[in-house]
């Protein structure tokens, strides 16, 4: 356990500096983005005022109050989100290509370390859920800071006033937040599923090379079948016997047997029939 | 420990955010109304099989699915994932039959009016394999569920003349003795729309016959549509089929100048009707008044019409006017959205939907014309500036 804790650190640590990068980027994009669009919001509500003789009522209902949503549908809120969603997923692959990459490789010392192979496996898959997380509780922080600051700049009787509860129900943010806590469980252990079945397809490829390309994506490929199979049986059968929650069933009983098959796998290539 | 403060201050920060945002949320009042109805005059008892059904939506983001009944308000948020889950894909009468049929109901979808349930039988058509392109011929996918002994007949059919047709929809299905009916609009390919009848012997498990009983129509100066006139509640067992036929006559096609001034359209109701039986079609004879009024629900005997005004109740056996009732006036005038009304138990349940003024829900008791209810749709505040509230369906248990 001690070990794999301080494999953990040791991946954060290698990452932490674009990770606070990735933060403050955040924090600045967003912060920048509420006053700018509340801004661009108040000017035209007062040339509309004062040049078109509009009554606030009549504009409001021209052009709709202000709420959240406007900024947050904007690219100021959602840039910074999908820099650092890309920035995450490079990062799933990078995390594995740095070791290889460079004079001194240091996969040999990773792999020479006193404990079980599948350790540093499952430090690389952790360190990158909790980055995850780690944004996603940033956003979470900020976002009513946001949303007070929308409320400072733009007055009462121009905005739709949301609450934080509100505003992460909207489209994707519904996946970043789910609902509830019993989905969020479930989505995030789908994304840590999706992180295995990506580094075995990494360490495929390490281990084979070329033919390990076409055997990574293999893996994936099938891996994507088979949890998408009660789906292709509703598609192509006449019949579709499960009610919602068997198949709710089936398919969280199929992930962790896949997640369980990847780590496996994953293992057995790191002990194996790993080169570097 | 010192070593790790990278990592601990990322678990940190991700328990405490996270785990404080669950928490909260669970407690938290989650800003959502309240809405209750509140009695103007009757009797409160008559509001217990009702369920209203709408929409609450906050800017043009939010949507929250809302049901209002005499216990009070929920809405779809507040229910657990698992429920959520496992009502979502489905009608509410439909997960009925499910709760109540587990077995029978397995494999089985469509809308509701692909089922039909007596007090000894529950029957179940659909049209499969016509959804995604490709996967084969379409076909009748037939199940009948005997209550007494729990026996089912299941079995498919090739849909008759199948090349013919672009889509065939269940509208209803009806059964007399081993004869199951299943009524369908369909669609051919070369455009226009027919009602069919199939036939189907269950002891047999074959189709027997195919009839058409209507068709609509699409001339340069005539328009003919037809509508099958539906029980409100569509699993119920009727013995004939009645048809809405509209005919607009119209020098121009309207469709291209929508909008600009509208040439002068003559537009003509008529009522039809189909016996299985005898297989013969023939016209309702109605009284002048009520041609052009909406018919509001029908039942095995009686057709429903009705104007925010009045009820009129019409015999379809003995063709007669058998009794009209007056609404109440407090039961005002509503916009476009018209009303929604229901008929159950010989009492008629009716809501306005006009977001402007006080929704109400009024219960009339059909025989004696007497209110029994009267109720007005209250919420904590008003509806803000960016949202609404919408009702799309009553039910009455």
């Amino acid at each position: 356990m001690n070990r794999f804790l301080k494999l953990v650190n040791f991946e954060l640590n290698r990452f932490m500096n674009i990770y606070l990068v990735l933060i403050a980027l955040t924090v600045i994009v967003q912060a920048a983005g509420v006053i700018v669009t509340a801004n661009a919001y108040m000017d035209k509500a007062n040339q509309a005022i004062n040049e078109e003789m509009l009554s606030a009522a009549q504009f409001i209902e021209q052009y709709g109050a202000m709420s959240f949503l406007d900024f947050a549908r904007g690219l100021w809120f959602t840039g910074p989100i999908a820099v650092c969603a890309a920035a995450l997923l490079f990062y799933i692959f990078m995390i594995w290509y740095r070791d290889w990459l460079g004079k001194n490789t240091f996969i040999y010392r990773l792999l020479m370390l006193p404990t079980a192979r599948l350790n540093v496996y499952l430090a690389k898959a952790t360190s990158i859920v909790l980055m995850v997380l780690g944004l996603v509780s940033v956003q979470l922080i900020i976002l009513p800071l946001e949303n007070s600051v929308l409320k400072w700049m733009v007055p009462a009787d121009f905005r739709t006033d949301m609450t934080v509860g509100q505003i992460v129900k909207w489209d994707y943010l519904s996946i970043l937040v789910p609902q509830s806590f019993t989905e969020f469980i479930l989505y995030y252990g789908a994304g840590f599923m999706a992180v295995s079945v990506l580094f075995t397809a990494i360490l495929f490829e390490r281990s084979f090379k070329w033919k390990g390309i076409f055997l990574g994506i293999g893996y994936a490929a099938i891996s994507a079948i088979i949890m998408l199979s009660p789906l292709l049986a509703t598609a192509f059968m006449d019949h579709y016997y499960l009610y919602p929650l068997e198949t709710f069933g089936l398919e969280v009983g199929l992930g962790l047997i896949l997640t369980a098959l990847t780590l496996w796998m994953g293992h057995y290539l790191l002990t194996k029939k790993i080169t570097v | 420990m010192k070593r790790y403060w990278r990592l601990i201050a990322v678990i940190l920060l991700v328990v405490l955010t996270i785990g404080t945002f669950y928490i909260q949320s669970a407690i938290a009042a989650n800003g959502l109304q309240d809405i209750t109805v509140e009695k103007v005059s009757g009797n409160e008892d008559e509001m217990e099989p009702v369920t209203i059904s709408g929409s609450y939506m906050l800017g043009n983001a939010m949507d929250e699915s809302v049901q209002v009944d005499v216990e009070g308000t929920t809405y779809g948020s507040e229910q657990s994932f698992f429920k959520r889950f496992r009502n979502g894909f489905f009608h509410e009468r439909i997960l009925q039959l499910q709760q109540a049929h587990r077995n029978f109901m397995r494999g089985k979808g469509g809308s509701i009016s692909s089922y039909m349930e007596t007090a000894d039988t529950l029957a179940y058509a659909n049209v499969i394999n016509q959804t995604m392109p490709g996967r084969g011929e379409i076909k009748f996918d037939i199940a009948v569920l005997d209550k007494k002994n729990d026996e089912t007949t299941s079995f498919t059919v090739p849909v008759p003349n199948r090349a013919m047709y672009a889509q065939v929809q269940v509208q209803d299905v009806q059964m007399t003795d081993d004869e199951l009916h299943v009524m369908t609009r369909n669609y051919p390919r070369d455009g226009g729309e027919e009602a069919h009848l199939y036939r189907f012997d269950i002891p047999d498990q074959d189709i027997t016959g195919d009839d058409t009983m209507i068709s609509g129509d699409i001339q340069e100066s005539e328009r003919t549509y037809f509508n099958m006139v539906t029980d409100s509640d569509e699993t119920a067992s009727h013995d004939d089929v009645i048809f809405k036929k509209t005919t607009r006559t119209s020098g121009l096609d309207d469709d291209q100048n929508s909008g600009a001034e509208q040439p002068a359209q003559d537009v003509t109701n008529n009522y039809i009707i189909y016996d299985p039986e005898t297989e013969e079609t023939r016209s309702l004879e109605l009284p002048e008044s009520l041609v052009d009024q909406d018919i509001l629900d029908r039942d095995n005997t009686t057709l429903y019409f009705g104007s925010q005004q009045q009820i009129v109740q019409y015999d379809l056996e003995t063709e007669q006017i058998t009794s009209e009732i007056e609404v109440p006036t407090s039961y005002e005038e509503t916009e476009k959205l018209g009303s929604i009304t229901r008929i159950k138990n010989d009492k008629a349940y009716m809501l306005t939907r006009n977001q402007q003024a006080p929704r109400r829900l009024l219960v009339l008791d059909l025989t004696s014309g007497n209110t029994l209810f009267e109720g007005k749709i209250k919420l904590d505040e008003p509806v803000g500036q960016d949202a609404s509230l919408h009702f799309y369906e009553l039910s009455v248990e």
